[in-house]
């Protein structure tokens, strides 16, 4: 009993530790799929272009007087604005041809299969320019915890590791300034208005391309920031970002499509279902559990927990 | 118009016997071809590569000698095939060997067992005798007799591997650990490695499983089922995550835990644990103690291949995929030289004619260069090697050791 | 003020708009009326930018309009009440606002002009803080054109403000647009199905039929039988 009690807060605390970096994945891509509607394949890829240059910039920060701990951490800070200007000119050069104000089918399939060729250039880039061979930061925070022992018994101890519980702590503090931005600001509310009416924002001087490109922007220059949180725990190679797409759309739809925190509550759940149901099921079921309530969250609230379930005027 | 497998063998054997007059009608030959199909592009590459250099490694080594004395010091060329990262690819790799390199005389490859198995299918159609170093059973139980297995199968090493474990602890500490735990992926290695276990086997020799946890790769993060080991507290695990992030993740969780650094003793199955890339990713103080299983390993006797390699290379140390593809280059000139020909089924021949254990030696723990029936080479045994300061040392067997092994004396 | 000369607007092929020439002075209303299809809004999206004339000449206070990109003609003064209301759904009523005075002159003088929308429309008060997909038709209506009017626009389009509402709802809208008349200093182009409304408050009117303007002059030029004639072809 004893050892289900501390396995259960172990497998609490993992989901949140977990949840909280794919919050912040599944945040950048709400910020892309909400706002300009573009399905976008290639956000697992530039996630992995973060995990490579995080990995790169801690290499580089470590022959600095920086405290050795504190290196994986603004390496992973450091490629947002990095991959924030690649987004703005990736958007300006490709994107943007297949955006724009004439929406419709055939621009969506443009776009689709615009960002899917983005992703075999970033994937098959990778493996020419870095190898197959995976890598990663090695820090001993990776493998050291902080204990936290359990007064009901001697034995009993949470283990918070202490890369990820650093790295979970700046997604989420990553994660509550775009809501800040988004919510708050005067230009996150025109991404909002372009994102709710391209042509009605154009009416009142809303710049929607403008809007788009920041979005885009932001939005891969927040996959690259939680690749880097990420790196520290998890390898990169070129194929990497296809392990964590699935995860990010289903965080978005579960948050509901169209909102950028509800996207990080997706993301949340996910991670928390993940390691809970390892208490009740077999570790080999951990995924499949994550589809399954996946398709039960959806069968009961079809937008998801925070969709707008109003009629577009 | 289509021809069945049948008639295409004929086709292909009537191309051979129209070729032979052309090779006799040559006063001596000058070049003898050895070919290699390896993973060089995709997930393998690294370890295609690896076994690549050592080829070519064997190829120079053996023309810097005078070639092959027998054809006239003829020297030895290696032609390569890049299998890519699929059996399909492995078989179009294979077919485009034969076609460029009509004068072809044996290979090696191709690292994958699935790969292996395609690009053999190809390779004994036409006759050409083919080294390997792939482990799967299925490679030698098709009835081929072109094809050599010089490491153990997988089912010959998952028998093998427990008491071989077992030997090591008992004569490291003269204590016989009791309880085992298991930690693997669902992938077809671990799973066939581990069968016989669950089903007696484990019962066999002594010890009871008690934790043995099965996941989906990848893990997104080892805690509860590291937890589950810790709170199982067995004294010998066998760690067979097949992917270098799941490889990391459950080391990380080991040291975190306070289990790592041999406090646990830990196994792997698999040569890619030793790989010189993994040093990078997980890190010297993850890996030190860490054990695992491997078909050959850098042993005592080695001693003046592994500077050469070395040198040669720049790489760290020497892996299983360089032992064994210069190993058996240097079967394939043995052959050649017996043979005193480069006609295939010659060849094919002067290497079942084979034994020599004093060649084995040189490369592998134990056992002859002598191949049964099936091809598989008779003694093949298994190697133990050791994470200790940053590099994977042998440890077992003792006779052939480089290290002491760090096992904990409770 | 704005000047249309011999505007043409195609969508791939379809002339929507043929050869067409307007003029609204400074303070007037000019009211647009004609049948579905006859290409009053298409008229509105190229004064305001979102469709591209491939003939013809649109100025603004003298300054070239199409050498402007759609989304700076707000800040020049232009307003578009655009047909259906448009509001930012996923806005509340206070952002939806805020956006529409985004421009300077918005900026510079909001909160009069927040306290004038206000004023016309007390209920935008109440709900300032309620999402603007929840309201009622004609409350997203008033805010559309509140949006609008928090530009501090000089030349307010307001392409079919009553359509689709009931007609108590139509008529608090019609009020209020003759209210803002009242006020002065605004120049307005209305495009309204409920033709005797508009041609009863407006200064001048534009009939327009199969993208041509067939028939323009004061309300009294624009009698009922001759707007049949118009309309009908009879």
């Amino acid at each position: 009993m004893n050892a289900f009690v501390e396995q259960a807060v172990q497998a609490l605390a993992a989901g949140l530790l977990a949840g909280c970096l794919y919050g912040l994945t599944c945040v950048g891509l709400a910020l892309i799929f909400g706002i300009m509607r573009v399905i976008n394949f290639a956000q697992g890829d530039f996630m992995m272009v973060g995990m490579y240059l995080a990995t790169g910039l801690a290499a580089v920060l470590a022959r600095l007087a920086l405290p050795d701990a504190a290196t994986p951490f603004v390496a992973a800070l450091l490629v947002a604005p990095v991959l924030f200007t690649a987004g703005a000119l990736l958007h300006r050069l490709l994107i943007a041809r297949t955006t724009g104000l004439r929406g419709g089918t055939a621009a969506h399939q443009a776009q689709l299969v615009l960002t899917l060729g983005i992703a075999l250039v970033l994937q098959n880039g990778a493996l020419i320019v870095m190898g197959s061979a995976p890598v990663s930061i090695v820090s001993p925070l990776s493998s050291s915890a902080w204990e936290i022992p359990l007064r009901y018994d001697a034995f009993s101890t949470l283990f918070l590791n202490q890369g990820r519980t650093i790295g979970a702590v700046l997604a989420v503090l990553v994660a509550l300034a775009v809501f800040w931005l988004i919510g708050r600001t005067e230009l996150g509310k025109s991404l909002r208005a372009a994102a709710d009416d391209p042509e009605a924002a154009t009416y009142v001087g809303i710049d929607v391309a403008r809007a788009h490109r920041i979005a885009f922007a932001a939005g891969t220059a927040i996959a690259g920031v939680a690749g880097g949180l990420m790196v520290l725990a998890y390898p990169v190679q070129p194929f990497v970002g296809t392990d964590f797409v699935i995860i990010m759309y289903a965080g978005v739809v579960l948050g509901g499509i169209g909102s950028v925190s509800g996207a990080f509550w997706g993301g949340m759940t996910i991670g928390l279902v993940q390691q809970l149901s390892t208490l009740v099921l077999p570790l080999q079921l951990q995924n499949a559990a994550v589809f399954a309530v996946f398709v039960l969250i959806l069968l009961f609230r079809p937008q998801g927990f925070f969709g707008l379930n109003v009629e577009r005027a | 118009m289509s021809y069945t497998r049948r008639q295409l063998g004929r086709l292909a054997g009537a191309a051979g016997l129209a070729a032979l007059p052309l090779r006799q009608g040559r006063a001596e030959t000058k070049e003898v071809v050895f070919g290699l199909i390896m993973p060089l592009t995709g997930a393998w590459a690294k370890s295609g590569e690896l076994a690549r250099l050592g080829a070519e490694m064997a190829v120079d080594d053996i023309n810097a000698a005078g070639g092959i004395a027998a054809l006239g010091g003829a020297r030895v060329r290696l032609a390569v095939g890049d299998c890519g990262a699929s059996p399909e690819t492995s078989k179009n790799a294979a077919q485009r060997l034969l076609a460029e390199e009509p004068a072809l005389v044996g290979g090696v490859g191709a690292y994958v067992s699935s790969f292996t198995l395609a690009v053999t299918e190809v390779t004994e159609r036409a006759g050409v005798p083919w080294f390997t170093l792939s482990y799967a059973d299925a490679i030698t139980n098709r009835g081929f007799h072109y094809v050599y297995q010089t490491s153990p199968t997988a089912e010959a090493q998952a028998a093998a591997a427990l008491p071989t474990i077992l030997d090591l602890a008992r004569s490291s500490t003269g204590r016989t650990p009791t309880r085992l735990g298991i930690v693997m992926d669902n992938t077809a290695s671990p799973v066939n490695f581990t069968r016989g276990l669950r089903a007696g086997g484990a019962a066999k020799l002594g010890m009871t499983i008690v934790v043995d946890e099965t996941f989906a790769p990848p893990l997104s993060d080892a805690g509860p089922v590291m937890q589950r080991v810790r709170a199982a507290r067995p004294d010998l695990l066998l760690l067979l995550p097949t992917s270098v992030p799941d490889i990391k993740l459950t080391l990380e969780k080991m040291n975190e835990i306070g289990l790592g650094k041999g406090r646990l003793p830990a196994v792997n199955n698999g040569g890619p644990m030793g790989s010189p890339d993994l040093l990078r990713v997980v890190g010297k103080d993850m890996l030190e103690g860490v054990m695992f299983i491997t078909a050959t390993w850098g042993m005592t006797g080695m001693e003046t291949l592994i500077a050469a390699f070395k040198k040669r290379t720049g790489q760290p140390w020497i892996t299983q995929d360089s032992i064994s593809t210069y190993a058996h280059i240097q079967i394939l000139r043995e052959a050649v030289e017996k043979a005193g020909s480069t006609e295939r089924d010659r060849v094919n021949a002067a290497i079942k004619a084979m034994d020599d254990p004093a060649l084995a030696q040189k490369y592998f723990p134990g056992g002859s260069i002598k191949f049964d029936e099936r091809g598989r080479r008779e003694g093949a045994a298994l190697v133990i090697a050791q994470w200790q300061n940053g590099e994977p040392v042998t440890i077992f067997p003792r006779d052939r050791a480089l290290a002491t092994p760090i096992w904990p004396k409770h | 003020m704005l000047r249309l000369e011999a505007v043409s607007v195609a969508y791939g092929g379809l002339r929507a708009l043929d050869g067409v020439s307007l003029d609204v002075a400074a303070g007037e209303l000019v009211a647009v009326v004609g049948p579905n299809g006859a290409g009053k809004s298409t008229l509105f999206r190229a004064i305001s930018g979102t469709v591209v004339p491939h003939a013809g000449r649109i100025a603004f206070d003298g300054a070239d309009l199409l050498a402007r990109p759609a989304h700076a003609r707000a800040h020049l003064g232009i307003a578009h009440v655009p047909e259906g209301r448009r509001v930012f759904p996923s806005l509340t009523v206070q952002e939806n606002l805020e956006m529409g005075g985004a421009t300077a002159a918005g900026r510079a003088a909001r909160a009069e002009l927040f306290a004038r929308i206000f004023a016309l429309f007390p209920i935008l008060a109440e709900r300032r803080g309620q999402a603007a997909g929840t309201l009622s038709g004609g409350q997203q209506q008033m805010l559309a054109i509140g949006r609008a009017l928090a530009s501090a626009p000089r030349l307010l389009l307001l392409d079919e403000p009553s359509m689709g509402l009931s007609p108590a709802m139509a008529e608090a809208i019609f009020d209020a647009v003759r209210a803002l008349r009242a006020e002065g200093g605004l120049t307005i182009l209305l495009v309204e199905q409920r033709v005797g409304d508009a041609l009863a408050a407006c200064d001048r009117g534009y009939v327009l039929e199969g993208g041509r303007v067939v028939l323009h002059g004061a309300p009294a030029e624009l009698a009922p039988e001759r707007l049949r004639h118009a309309y009908l072809g009879v």
